[in-house]
């Protein structure tokens, strides 16, 4: 488990402004194969926000051909990589955001992105209906990768 | 600029505090929840100084005059912008003319609002926070009403992502830090204070009973009821400095443990202490829910604070990353 | 250079007991003096303010009645070690007087604040002529400033005139009061609940929290109530 545990209250990332570790994020990011999911810093420090990242890292490596070509169908894609959650941590026993068949107004979260302790939105681009569920969560997802696709309202 | 369209009765601005003048016998004030202002302060770009609102009173609706990025934190008060609904813990972009509206919360007591810029009020002594009692801070030293707007300072540079962010709340990720107790009950450390031993046996059942926060409890001190306990023996107890987190004990033997606004001097035997790291958490107790409180060493304290500041850390940097990142990819 | 020896009786002895030093919560240490509430005991709490104020390690210090409240920046790692310290501190605390500066206060003793002053007759079987003549012939040290902004507590009162603060507080004591709450007297500095027993009324405004320096009294101020006008 290569997730860091808070509550030991050491931080395992580096310096983060530092720029060589802002670039290499932002290339790892426009590559967004999530290949490297561990940073290192200059100063020897790791950011890991993989659980069990070689295992997770062959899912996701499976990439195009799982993703049926449905013409109507428009994927919901996430915005970073990092760890996909269906619903917000701290609401647990509600339901997923985004169950198939929900219809949903444009602009609405559909999921979050866990990067360490950040949430990023994912977001639905137009209203419509939730098509077919691509992520579940926990699963470990890079930018761009489809999470969920929408069908225009019937 | 904001402007308050409706807010409950006893809302302010806070910021950390204004320590350093107990001397003269001036409370500190503040949040009652620090880690919720300060997340707040972050998730927006501001300094940790920035004075947000604290709101414990519904229902509160404010109109953005402007454009800005406001961050909610502390109690889920299941707010909307413009009527949808927003996630606990995050900050947003509002555009002029939208109304932001907060809920009472189903558990957990008060929320804070942080805006781009911080709230742009005079620093008295050193600080933004309002001090009720003494009648100045914050808006005129009052509480904030409906009509009222408030000005925001300059934001800080920086990208702010147009669809928000924002993080995991401190009780999930430091769920293993800040335990509950079975039941529900909030389990509070505390350190013995200088009349605990006096307490005799009765001090035994102040760490074994559960406290109920009374209905007159504040932001000046939680009363709590339960089974009451009293000195073995009647002590003369000269006026000194206190801080929030002391537990006195007045005649009638249920015990009182001082808040932000608590009064800088007391004169009722001391039972314990909370820790400081647990205070952000008896800030957002409600009247009504239980209390455990817990002996706890320095040792132990400093294992908790160590990891409140780590999360803080943690965040303070994951969530400068992630906007650079986001910057970048715009 | 010949050194002279302060004469034995001014001698502030170091063997007259440890101070005792207690918790609140974490970061904060309270030292209280041993021995009586008088004023050779808080120029001692004054000098140990003094000693304490340079300390690195210290964030705030709020001197009390014959006791002071030592806060930390930090929760220390061992809490025995501060302890220790602060105990050799107030082993080497000698008697300091401060410089403070004299307050001359005008009082309307009797009138309509003077809600007590009945009482305080009943209880010191004193007629209120006397009470009134003794409380402002009286010269008085700020022990201390706390409770409410600018609030200080002076010592110095006439033992025939204390009287108990009460067991339920007035609930509308006026700001400017001139108040006794058992062996001390003060001036109320906000309108709201007081426990201490009202004989007279004072025009002074005792804080502004704009000002450079807030609080209008110190510890160390001798302070004189000149009667103004006596309403009985």
């Amino acid at each position: 488990m290569a997730r860091r545990d808070r509550s030991t209250g050491r931080n395992t990332i580096g310096d983060l402004s530092d720029p060589a570790l802002i670039s290499t994020l932002t290339g790892w990011l426009e590559r967004s194969g999530a290949s490297a999911l561990e940073i290192t810093t200059p100063d020897g420090g790791v950011l890991k926000i993989a659980l069990d990242a070689g295992a997770r890292l062959e899912e996701i490596a499976e990439p195009a051909p799982a993703i049926p070509a449905r013409p109507e169908g428009r994927a919901v894609k996430a915005p970073m990589a990092g760890l996909f959650r269906d619903r917000h941590p701290a609401a647990p026993e509600t339901g997923p955001l985004a169950g198939e068949g929900r219809a949903l107004e444009a602009g609405a979260v559909v999921g979050f992105v866990e990067v360490g302790p950040v949430l990023l939105p994912v977001t639905a681009p137009d209203a419509g209906v939730v098509g077919e569920i691509r992520t579940r969560t926990g699963d470990l997802i890079g930018y761009g990768d489809p999470v969920l696709t929408m069908e225009p309202s019937p | 600029m904001i402007e308050i369209v409706a807010t409950g009765p006893l809302n302010t601005v806070q910021d950390l505090g204004r320590p350093g003048y107990r001397n003269i016998g001036v409370t500190a004030c503040g949040a009652m929840d620090t880690l919720a202002l300060t997340i707040g302060n972050i998730l927006v770009g501001n300094a940790p100084d920035a004075a947000g609102i604290e709101v414990q009173t519904f229902p509160f609706r404010v109109r953005f005059s402007d454009r800005g990025a406001f961050a909610l934190t502390g109690a889920d008060c299941r707010a909307t912008l413009d009527g949808v609904p927003l996630p606990p813990w995050w900050m947003a972009q509002a555009r002029p003319g939208q109304m932001l509206e907060l809920s009472p919360p189903l558990k957990d007591a008060r929320a804070y609002l942080s805006l781009a810029g911080g709230v742009d009020v005079a620093p008295v002594m050193g600080s933004r926070s309002t001090s009720l009692r003494g009648g100045f801070g914050g808006v005129d030293g009052r509480v904030l009403a409906a009509g009222d707007r408030i000005a925001t300072g300059a934001a800080a540079d920086g990208f702010l992502p147009k669809d928000g962010f924002g993080v995991v709340p401190p009780a999930v990720a430091l769920k293993d830090v800040f335990p509950l107790a079975e039941g529900g009950a909030l389990v509070i450390r505390a350190l013995p204070a200088g009349e605990h031993d006096l307490f005799g046996v009765d001090a035994e059942r102040f760490w074994s009973q559960q406290w109920k926060i009374s209905a007159r409890s504040d932001r000046t001190g939680y009363r709590l009821s339960g089974d009451p306990i009293h000195p073995t023996e009647v002590v003369e107890m000269r006026s000194h400095g206190v801080v929030p987190g002391v537990i006195q004990v007045p005649p009638a033997g249920e015990p009182i443990v001082q808040m932000s606004d608590a009064n800088t001097a007391g004169g009722y035997p001391k039972i314990a202490g909370v820790i400081e790291a647990d205070l952000w958490r008896l800030g957002q107790a409600r009247i009504g829910s239980l209390l455990r409180f817990v002996p706890a060493t320095h040792a132990e304290a400093k294992v908790v604070e160590t990891a409140l500041a780590a999360y803080i850390a943690d965040v303070r940097k994951t969530a400068r990353l992630v906007r650079q990142a986001l910057a970048a990819m715009a | 250079m010949s050194i002279r020896y302060a004469a034995p009786a001014a001698i502030v002895p170091d063997t007259d007991g440890q101070a005792r030093i207690s918790f609140i919560g974490t970061r904060a240490f309270l030292i209280e003096a041993p021995g009586a509430f008088d004023l050779p005991n808080q120029r001692r709490v004054w000098a140990l303010s003094h000693a304490l104020e340079t300390r690195p390690d210290v964030a705030e210090i709020v001197p009390g009645m014959t006791n002071l409240l030592v806060i930390l920046k930090e929760t220390p790692d061992m809490p025995e070690v501060v302890v220790r310290d602060l105990q050799e501190e107030w082993r080497r605390a000698r008697s300091v007087d401060l410089a403070g500066r004299e307050i001359e206060i005008a009082v309307t003793y009797g009138g309509e604040h003077a809600d007590d002053l009945p009482a305080l007759c009943d209880l010191s079987g004193l007629s209120d002529r006397e009470v009134v003549r003794i409380h402002h012939e009286g010269t008085y040290r700020v022990f201390a400033l706390g409770s409410a902004p600018g609030f200080g507590y002076l010592h110095g009162l006439d033992p025939r005139i204390h009287m108990p603060r009460k067991t339920v507080p007035s609930l509308h004591m006026a700001r400017g009061c001139v108040t006794i709450g058992g062996m001390q007297t003060g001036i109320a500095v906000l309108t709201g609940p007081n426990g201490w027993n009202s004989i007279g009324f004072a025009e002074l405004q005792m804080f502004d929290p704009l000002a450079a320096s807030p609080a209008v009294m110190a510890p160390g101020d001798t302070v004189r109530f000149r009667p103004e006008r006596i309403e009985l």
